[in-house]
């Protein structure tokens, strides 16, 4: 917080002088709400008192008295009228100067609630900055850290797929070693069969009559286990039945064809293909 | 964990498939060479018969006695057979695996009445077990021979894949008591391939010479000099109705057929020398084809009608030349086909025009030949003393051919790759001279 005050001075100070602004401008506006007093001067009540009637003098002095008593009244009723007609004339400028000051205090407050509105405003907008702020450091650590964590995880995966590559690689070689001893040991008893099995088909194997010298024909076996042949099947014709024919009876005729009695290199021979040529 | 188990079950799979595509590349190829070129072996089981006694024919024999003949199979014979089976069921193909056969056919007869039978056969492999033919007729007693011929050309189709000819005919000339010129007498005769069935065409005490078929196998026309003088015959074989051709003067032979059917090629000498002329058969009209003062006779057509080769010593020693022809006769001039030997002469096309096959003198001797014409190479495929006029089966698979035994003509076929030695065909008596193969039988 602090630090955020130093690193934004300016901004607090203003804020502060807008504060004190704000709140001064309250109380002022307290004391020019509060009514002025207004002194009313109200006309003289004229009192009248009765006399007694038997003497003309009397009686002239008290039409006298009247007449006196009623020129002063009229005289106080014109000093009254006077007296209000000035009374109007100064409350009028009274009134239109109390205006004149509603007004210029009116705009001033007015002036006084638009800073004030601006400065909540301002206060508003620094506020939605400091918080985009903060949100955007905040994404910006979560982006962070989710790449360490794919990070992380794409070198595992890369560490398991080398594992596995080894590893495959190590059955692929002990595979191939295993063959290669494998092929050694039986290699000698593969080729023996072979040709027994090359010598009985050639042996069994008729020829049409015809010019069949440039003819071949590959067929595909399969045998069981003691080399009955199972299944013969013309791959590649040499475009003659009856030469193809032969070819597929020279095979079925050698049934059983000598396969080799051991069980692991009879498989070897479950399925060949022979190619037949006069050749 | 799951995700676990999934990737190493795809890793072992990943491990069998490399396995299986290694298994794949890894199988065996044997190469055989060699092997041996021979007549196919089939076993042919004597047909069963409804009644007590023997059949009329023995379909099973005829069948046999065809494909020998051919020299494109050898039939077991009969007593090596080890069972006799007339129907599928009853096969015990054990047994049979051990013959040498590959094909084994077998069949029933029954009569059934009103001089018909029926006749049922079925062709089996040996080695598949597979029904490779199955057929069954109903034909008079007189058919009985020719439906055994059909039935051999069924099992020729189907084994070698080309049509079968032994329901043909041929016809050759019988000179009987050929010894004593005063009895001798000569016979036109037409029998089946087998040399079975024969039947007289024409009867004469003078000389009947060079039978001819006509393309559709209904007609012959032949040289009879039974008016003391050569003279060009044609003759229905049904009706035995007679026409003459030819009686100019001089000689009238070697009468030839176009495939057309239309024109005879014959060696006339009505213009003083031997030469070859095509008559159009219709309208009689005659062209002259060679002009030489050699000697030039025995036409024979190629298959396409376009030339006609025939024997001319005009180099000083027979050989056989080739000339074209096209409707207003000759086109361009004869060429000479054969140079090796001394002596080329009675030639006649192989049905695919691709070979023609002719008689050579070899160290004195007069064999059968054929001369490939792409090659030039010419091919001796008997080994007798005096063979005369071969023709070509229509199948084009086998040639018939004239030869002598003590002294007496007999006929023989051959494989025309002279594949099997000479099948002689049955001759009841007499001297027999030029036979000649018929096209293909109408059914």
């Amino acid at each position: 917080m602090f630090d955020w005050v130093k690193e934004n001075s300016t901004a607090f100070v203003v804020a502060i002088i807008f504060h004190l602004i704000f709140f001064g401008a309250l109380f002022f506006n307290w004391q020019f709400d509060k009514p002025e007093k207004i002194v009313l001067q109200q006309g003289d009540i004229i009192q009248v008192t009765s006399v007694d009637a038997n003497s003309y003098e009397a009686e002239i002095k008290k039409i006298e008295d009247q007449k006196q008593a009623k020129k002063r009244k009229a005289r106080a009723l014109e000093e009254k009228k006077k007296k209000k007609k000035q009374e109007q004339a100064r409350r009028k400028k009274q009134q239109k100067q109390k205006a004149a000051e509603l007004k210029r205090r009116k705009a001033a407050e007015a002036k006084k609630k638009k800073a004030a509105k601006k400065k909540a405003a301002e206060v508003k907008r620094k506020k939605a900055e400091a918080k985009r702020k903060e949100e955007k450091k905040e994404a910006e650590q979560e982006k962070l850290r989710l790449k360490e964590q794919k990070k992380r995880q794409a070198a595992e995966q890369k560490r398991k797929a080398e594992a596995d590559r080894k590893r495959q690689t190590e059955i692929k070689r002990q595979q191939a070693q295993e063959k290669a001893d494998w092929e050694r040991r039986s290699k000698g008893i593969i080729n023996k069969h072979a040709a027994l099995i090359q010598n009985k088909i050639r042996a069994n194997w008729r020829r049409p009559q015809g010019d069949y010298f440039d003819f071949q024909c590959r067929v595909d076996i399969s045998l069981s286990p003691n080399g009955d042949v199972l299944s013969v099947k013309i791959v590649e014709s040499s475009g003659n039945i009856p030469f193809d024919r032969s070819c597929e009876t020279a095979v079925r005729k050698s049934s059983p064809l000598p396969v080799p009695s051991e069980r692991a290199l009879s498989k070897e021979f479950e399925r060949m293909r022979i190619k037949l040529t006069p050749r | 964990m799951p995700e676990k188990n999934t990737r190493k079950s795809l890793c072992y799979l990943f491990i069998i498939l490399i396995l299986l595509s290694f298994n794949a590349n890894a199988v065996l190829e044997i190469e055989v060479e060699g092997g041996t070129q021979s007549a196919t072996p089939i076993a042919i089981v004597p047909f069963s018969w409804s009644q007590s006694g023997k059949a009329p024919v023995d379909i099973a024999a005829v069948i046999s006695a065809d494909l020998t003949r051919s020299g494109v199979f050898s039939p077991l014979s009969f007593n090596r057979l080890p069972e006799r089976p007339a129907m599928a069921g009853k096969i015990n193909f054990p047994r049979w695996k051990n013959t040498e056969a590959e094909s084994l056919v077998i069949g029933q007869v029954a009569a059934v009445g009103q001089g018909r039978y029926d006749v049922k056969f079925k062709m089996l492999d040996i080695f598949t077990g597979r029904n490779s033919l199955e057929f069954q007729y109903n034909v008079a007693g007189k058919n009985l021979r020719r439906l055994a011929h059909q039935i051999s050309d069924k099992i020729f189709q189907e084994l070698t894949h080309t049509r079968g000819a032994f329901d043909t005919l041929i016809t050759y000339v019988v000179v009987k008591n050929h010894i004593d010129a005063k009895k001798r007498v000569y016979t036109l005769a037409v029998a089946d391939s087998d040399g079975y069935a024969e039947q007289i065409i024409l009867k004469s005490r003078q000389p009947i010479m060079s039978p001819a078929w006509s393309p559709n196998g209904k007609r012959l026309a032949y040289v009879s000099f039974e008016k003391n003088r050569s003279v060009v015959y044609m003759q229905e074989l049904k009706s035995g109705k007679r026409k003459i051709i030819a009686q100019f003067k001089g000689i009238n032979s070697a009468p030839a057929w176009s495939p057309d059917g239309k024109r005879l090629a014959m060696t006339l000498s009505k213009d003083g020398n031997s030469e070859i002329y095509v008559m159009y058969i219709a309208s009689g009209v005659l062209q002259r084809i060679t002009n030489h003062y050699g000697i030039d006779t025995e036409p024979a057509w190629s298959p396409d009608g376009r030339s006609l080769i025939f024997t001319s010593d005009r180099a000083g020693k027979p050989q056989i030349y080739q000339v074209g022809i096209n409707q207003q006769g000759r086109s361009g001039s004869p060429k000479r086909l054969t140079y090796g030997g001394i002596y080329n002469a009675g030639a006649s096309f192989s049905p695919d025009g691709k070979s023609i096959v002719l008689i050579t003198r070899e160290r004195g001797d007069f064999r059968v030949a054929t001369l490939e014409l792409a090659s030039r190479h010419l091919q001796v495929i008997t080994h007798s003393k005096l063979d005369e006029s071969p023709s070509f089966s229509p199948n084009g698979k086998m040639i018939l051919y004239a030869t002598e035994l003590r002294g007496r003509g007999i006929l023989e076929a051959i494989a025309v790759d002279g594949s099997n030695s000479p099948q002689r065909l049955r001759v009841l008596s007499g001297d027999v001279r030029e036979p000649g193969w018929s096209p293909y039988r109408s059914r």
